[in-house]
């Protein structure tokens, strides 16, 4: 049996002495001191090896300045003009604070630190230095070279916040167009709001349909107007004609976005597009295109125009008395409300509605611009509504409303929809047609008009074919009817005639007469100068050239005639 | 036998022990780089948008045309102050040239010798448009 033969065999030590066990237990013993060797060994290195990596990772880590506290705004993309010029970003600044727990010395401290920052008053340093807070303010808003000089004086407790702020570079060149956001990077007012969602969710920059030198231009020329004709408000706006994209928007006054409660609410109202006024001839332009499109009267159907026209029991008159018989063109060109309520009342109310809903008269416009104003239409609205509605009283829209409309009444007819983004090319604009190829020329002719012969001469530019029409309404007065001493003036202008691509409109609240203009505050003496120097300005800026090829040749063959005397024969 | 392999496989471990630590320090030491290169490339970036803010503020047009006016005494151009090539005027034909089909008969040296012997030198591209067409502005 197998178990028999175990219990049988000799085990392996028999017959070996001790010596061998000896042996056998020292052997084992080195092996085992081998052993824990290596293990210390391995210890050892392993913590040698740890020190090392720290000292190293230590090393790595000494440039980061340890006393600096980031707080990070929300992100917000950059608003660009259509050209790429900055006009609003977010830059990262620096303010000073301190823990004043950790400050040593605050008089020496304080002392130290005021070499570089001169405008901090020492004793409020020194106290704020001193107190037992966790963290004070010592200077918000600190230079780049302030920071570097505070930070490498190795004061201990002195810390730097950064934080994101937003800077308009324009300042209030900008104000009502761009707005501004709160310290949170949330937009308040203007573009700031209407693209909030966009500017936080894009990392590119956004692309205004705005041009910066042209908005400088309505700026700067407007405020001379507002200033010449000591004017309570301005206004003005340039678009496109063909797309609708907004070049330049001014109301004045206005305020600096970085601190926008400074100019006080009459400074925060966008009059462009957040106000309504009842902008009094400036509409004429839509009676007549209406009745053309109607063919109710050609540009030389004669109107009597001599005697005030009696509607629903009021008299309607005119600027100026004319005495004989004038035809449609001079209607517009000498700015008859006579003449012009007598074609209103040729359309008729209903077909005069539908063509003002048409042009968007009845609604609020939708832009990206946020607070954009109803417009007030009359609850009633009879012959007598008809027509002073025909003349710019009763109907009060926004500028920019107008400045749709008489965009479409020279551009072919077609009705487009106000941006404020730019356009890239080949986008497909967004239209409807309101008039007829025909209606539309005919109206740049009449208009065109109205500058070279009529009321709006002071707008002409030679060389620019600047059509456009004047305004000028009496302001409501609180007692009822209007004050004719309180005029809202204004001018819309488009350039060239024949193939129109910008249209201007500008606007003066309240001018006042100068011996210049022999007594008038009208549109035509105080607006129509301004709309001129605005287009003499922007038209080169935009790539319009002078089309106006009789004063080009009248001025060439003179020249001419000069080189001829000076050739040899 | 078996000791010898143990004791190589003991030697291999601390030699791929060595190696691991040597790159994995190589790689954070890389890493570090990397981002202290990107920290610097952020405060470059960062110092560049600044460049480019006060870029924009001094390129503010209303600083510029109030500097172009006070120091260089600049206007805003005027309308006859633009024109196209093609309201130039055609060139005048010199003694030089043939009637017919305006080449010049003479050389090119005898050309430009006849203005100054014989009449003011006109120079048909530039003198013609310099008294009203010029910028009446300084340059």
């Amino acid at each position: 049996m197998a178990i028999t033969e175990t219990v049988s065999a000799k085990p392996r030590w028999a017959g070996r002495g001790a010596e061998y066990f000896e042996n056998q237990a020292l052997g084992h013993a080195r092996m085992r001191l081998g052993l824990l060797t290596m293990c210390v060994f391995a210890a050892f290195t392993t913590v040698g090896l740890r020190l090392a990596d720290i000292s190293i990772a230590a090393q790595a880590n000494v440039e980061r300045p340890a006393v600096s506290v980031v707080e990070r705004a929300r992100h917000r993309a950059e608003l660009v003009d259509r050209r790429g010029n900055l006009l609003a970003r977010n830059v990262e600044i620096v303010s000073l604070g301190a823990d004043p727990r950790d400050v040593w010395d605050p008089v020496d401290a304080a002392n130290r630190m005021l070499s570089y920052i001169p405008d901090a008053d020492e004793d409020t340093l020194v106290r704020r230095l001193s107190s037992d807070r966790h963290f004070v303010w010592l200077q918000r808003r600190v230079t780049s070279q302030q920071h570097y000089d505070i930070h490498n004086l190795g004061l201990g407790g002195i810390q730097f916040v950064e934080e994101q702020r937003r800077v308009y570079p324009h300042r209030n060149t900008f104000s009502h167009l761009v707005g501004y956001s709160n310290v949170d990077g949330e937009g308040l007012s203007g573009l700031e709001l209407g693209l909030n969602d966009l500017l936080q969710s894009q990392d590119e920059p956004v692309a205004l349909s705005i041009d910066l030198r042209v908005q400088h231009a309505l700026r700067d020329e407007l405020s001379s107007a507002m200033e010449e004709f000591g004017a309570l408000a301005a206004a003005g706006v340039v678009m496109n004609v063909n797309t609708g994209e907004v070049l330049a928007l001014v109301s004045l006054p206005d305020f600096d976005p970085h601190d926008p409660t400074s100019g006080g609410a009459e400074a925060r109202l966008n009059r462009v597009t957040g106000g309504v006024y009842e902008l009094g001839s400036v509409i004429k332009p839509l009676t007549i295109a209406q009745a053309l499109e109607l063919d109710l009267v050609t540009p030389d159907t004669m109107f009597d125009v001599s005697q005030p026209l009696n509607v629903a029991g009021h008299y309607i008159r005119d600027f100026h008395r004319i005495e004989e018989p004038i035809p449609v063109r001079e209607i517009l060109g000498e700015s008859s409300n006579i003449g012009t309520a007598e074609i209103a009342a040729l359309i008729g109310r209903e077909r005069q509605q539908d063509f003002l809903r048409d042009l968007g008269f009845f609604d609020q416009q939708s832009m990206e611009m946020p607070g954009a104003a109803h417009p007030l239409v009359p609850q009633n609205w009879g012959p007598l509504e008809t027509a002073t509605i025909s003349f710019g009283h009763g109907l009060s829209v926004t500028p920019l409303h107008l400045t749709t409309a008489i965009a479409a009444l020279v551009n072919g007819g077609f009705m487009i929809e106000p941006t404020f983004t730019r356009y890239e090319s080949g986008t497909r604009i967004n239209r409807r047609r309101v008039l007829s190829e025909e209606t539309s020329f005919e109206m740049r002719e009449l208009l065109r008009n109205v500058v070279s012969e009529g009321t709006g001469g002071n707008a002409d530019v030679p060389g620019y074919e600047v059509a456009g029409k004047t305004g000028t309404s009496e302001k409501p007065s609180s007692g009822g009817g209007y004050d004719r001493d309180r005029l809202l003036s204004s001018f819309v202008g488009t350039f060239p005639a024949s193939n129109p691509e910008l249209v201007v409109f500008a606007m003066l609240d309240e001018p006042r007469a100068t011996d210049e203009t022999y007594g008038f505050a009208t549109g035509g003496w105080t607006v129509a100068p301004a709309v001129g120097r605005i287009i003499e300005r922007i038209a080169p800026l935009t790539g319009v050239m002078p089309v106006d090829m009789e004063t080009r040749s009248e001025l060439v063959a003179a020249e001419g005639e000069q080189l001829a005397t000076l050739s040899p024969q | 036998m078996t000791t010898v392999l143990n004791y190589g496989l003991i030697a291999l471990m601390f030699i791929a022990w060595i190696g691991l630590f040597t790159v994995k320090d190589a790689a954070r030491d890389t890493a570090a780089r990397a981002s202290e290169l990107g920290h610097q490339i952020a405060r470059e970036e960062e110092r560049i948008e600044t460049l480019m803010t006060d870029w924009a503020i001094l390129n503010e047009p209303g600083y510029l045309q109030d500097l172009a006016q006070i120091h260089l005494g600049l206007e805003a151009t005027s309308s006859n102050q633009i024109v196209t090539m093609s309201a130039l005027p055609p060139v005048p034909l010199t003694d030089t040239q043939d009637p017919t089909t305006g080449t010049f008969l003479a050389s090119a040296r005898n050309y430009q010798q006849i203005p100054s012997a014989q009449a003011p030198r006109v120079d048909p591209y530039t003198d013609w448009a310099r008294p009203a067409l010029r910028p009446q502005g300084g340059r």
